[in-house]
């Protein structure tokens, strides 16, 4: 996949975009219509409830059930445009100023246009957002009708629901830098990722190639008759050796790599799991003409282990201590408190500073050449077993150590 | 007198160079292409020894070992391509006498073919004498070997051993604690002594081993660097 960290990028601001104007229409569009709805409810509920006190009061029924609007039935005002005498009132203490200002801005819009009796309508303006409806009020002082209107200014809640479009925006514009960052991280790892597969691969690639150049080409100078038989049969094999355990490290890191490397722990001595790697590397021990000293103590050292992973491990680490040596190789196992601590020693050069960080990493190709993925292999497996492995020179040579936690010995 | 052997597996190659290998060494050997075939030409005419290939077109070789051995006890040598052991090691055992894993190489094969063989014959001239340790039944820690049973226990619960794992296991529970050399394993359980075939000791003690451990058992394989094998009861608190 290309461009992933722009691909995420462009994922996280679609998507708080898209919340972003969601929520805009919301305090914008929808919640202004809801308000405004309410405030036609409440004084819809208002007139009809006007209308049925007058029935009870002029036919002597009983009284309507208790006055039961919605919330902003409190908010009503009235206003009655007519009466002369109460205009002049309004100079003094009848109005405040915010009801001044809606009677206006109302009786303005009144008689500009023709509404009818009864019907809510909506007047916008600077001041105010007012919901009203006229209505004939029978309860005027002057024992005649009157026109009266009724009002709610839904100004101040919508206002309210619009000043959190500020807060939302500051908020989102948070969150998306927050995720922005969380993004590129995330981003730039998988990139990584993807990178470090690709070398694998071509590595691994290179790797299998070599040893089947060899045998290709030793078994086609047997039968050109170029090659000795027996010599090409020697290197034929020894390449193909080479080859299988290749091929086993790689399906193993693979499966590591993937999670799907299925451990089977059991109790274990540890001490007899490096008596296998000691008879597995036999071999090379006697081709080389080397002294393996051990110093194992002498009661169990038990650990949870998978038995075939961790002498893998083991293996490879004696393999290299073999290789590199000049002349002996020793092998300590010993309980330190909680641990155990494998160590392998061996006396041939020490391991420059400039190689020792990396000995653990993949394809790493040392001083000698060697297809650098046994120890990389070695420490994932010491790490799937909550062990460390570290390496360190030491005046007569270079010390790898393995530790694992003990399970407690008899 | 020379040994017949029937091997079954589906790639040429690999049954011819093992073919090769088994007639250079004298033993007569037929080759099939699947374990039906082998198994047909099995009932009209026994053989010695029978080597099946696990993966195989038409019935696969964990069945043809379990169908050869409702009727027969004829050693079988199980070849399989899988890569971890705990896949099929319980499948193996039911009635094989050893495996192989591939790639191997083709010597590898031949030592296990000598001494399976070798042991056939050590049995069958002591098989009079089988029931010499005069026990039925040995109990040592928490395993019972069943001589009747031919099977061993921990805490009764059956330990699937192949036929070769059982014997050097009921040999070693003969005397617990006793310190066996190699040499003295292989000429008791094998009849053989040879450099290359100590392998096949270490290789089948190994599997004990971790038999063992995996059934819970507190009894242990331990080595004896530079000599041999023992068996060691732990005293055990898990």
């Amino acid at each position: 996949m290309k461009h992933i960290k722009l691909r995420i990028l462009s994922v996280i601001w679609s998507a708080i975009f898209l919340l972003f104007v969601v929520f805009d229409l919301i305090l914008h569009v929808s919640l202004p219509l809801y308000f405004e709805n309410q405030a036609r409810s409440a004084l819809e509920y208002e007139v009809n409830y006007i209308k049925e006190l007058k029935n009870s009061d002029s036919n002597n029924k009983d009284e309507p059930a208790e006055y039961a609007g919605t919330y902003l039935s409190g908010e009503i005002n009235f206003i009655i445009p007519d009466n002369a005498d109460f205009r002049e009132e309004e100079k003094n203490n009848g109005y405040n100023s915010a009801q001044k200002i809606a009677y206006t801005e109302i009786i303005d819009f009144i008689e500009q246009s023709h509404i009818e009796l009864g019907k809510c309508y909506t007047v916008k303006t600077d001041n105010g957002y007012y919901v009203f409806t006229e209505y004939e009020d029978v309860f005027a002082l002057s024992g005649e009708s009157s026109p009266t209107i009724m009002y709610i200014n839904i100004q101040p809640v919508v206002r309210y629901t619009r000043s959190l479009d500020l807060l939302l925006g500051i908020a989102f514009f948070c969150i998306t830098a927050v995720m922005s960052v969380i993004g590129l991280k995330l981003g730039k790892k998988i990139e990584e990722s993807q990178a470090a597969q690709s070398r694998f691969f071509q590595n691994s690639s290179h790797e299998l190639k070599t040893p089947l150049m060899a045998i290709q080409g030793y078994a086609e100078g047997i039968q050109a008759g170029v090659i000795d038989p027996a010599q090409s049969a020697t290197v034929i094999l020894e390449e193909s050796d080479r080859m299988t355990r290749l091929v086993e490290e790689l399906l193993s890191i693979s499966k590591i790599d993937a999670h799907r490397l299925v451990l089977n722990f059991a109790v274990t001595d540890v001490r007899e799991i490096l008596y296998d790697c000691l008879r597995a590397v036999e071999g090379v021990q006697k081709e080389k003409n080397i002294k393996i000293m051990l110093g194992f103590s002498n009661s169990p050292i038990l650990a949870d282990c998978d038995e075939d992973q961790l002498g893998r491990a083991f293996t490879n680490v004696i393999v290299n201590a073999l290789r590199h040596c000049k002349s002996k190789v020793m092998i300590s196992c010993k309980r330190r408190g909680k641990y155990c601590s494998v160590k392998v020693f061996n006396d041939g050069a020490n391991i420059s500073s400039k190689d020792l960080p990396h000995i653990f990493d993949r394809f790493y190709t040392g001083k000698n050449g060697n297809t650098g993925i046994g120890l990389a292999l070695t420490s994932e497996i010491v790490r799937l077993h909550s062990g460390s492995i570290s390496a360190y020179n030491s005046a007569t040579g270079v010390v790898f150590e393995i530790k694992l936690l003990c399970r407690n010995a008899n | 007198m020379s040994y017949s052997i029937y091997i079954a597996d589906d790639e040429k190659n690999i049954r011819d160079i093992i073919k090769s290998f088994l007639e250079r060494d004298g033993y007569i050997v037929s080759a099939f292409e699947n374990g039906d075939d082998l198994m047909a030409e099995f009932f009209k005419k026994p053989a010695d020894l029978v080597i099946l290939d696990i993966m195989m077109p038409g019935t696969d070789g964990l069945t043809i070992c379990r169908m050869l051995r409702e009727r027969t006890d004829v050693p079988i040598i199980m070849l399989t391509a899988k890569d971890s052991e705990y896949d099929y090691v319980q499948g193996i055992t039911l009635g094989s006498d050893d495996y192989l894993t591939k790639p191997f190489r083709p010597t590898a094969l031949l030592m296990r073919v000598h001494a399976l063989l070798r042991r056939m014959e050590m049995n069958g001239k002591k098989a009079s004498s089988a029931a010499k340790s005069g026990a039925d039944e040995l109990k040592v820690g928490n395993l019972t070997f069943s001589h009747e049973a031919n099977a061993v226990f921990c805490l009764s619960k059956p330990i699937e051993l192949t036929q070769t794992e059982l014997r050097m296991l009921s040999y070693m529970l003969q005397n617990p604690g006793k310190a066996y050399s190699r040499d003295e394993l292989l000429k008791n359980v094998w009849g053989y002594e040879s450099e290359a075939e100590t392998r096949v000791t270490d290789e089948t003690l190994r599997r004990i081993r971790r038999k063992l451990s995996v059934a819970g058992s507190n009894v242990s394989v331990q080595t004896i660097w530079g000599y041999g094998y023992r068996l060691r009861i732990t005293e055990d608190s898990k």
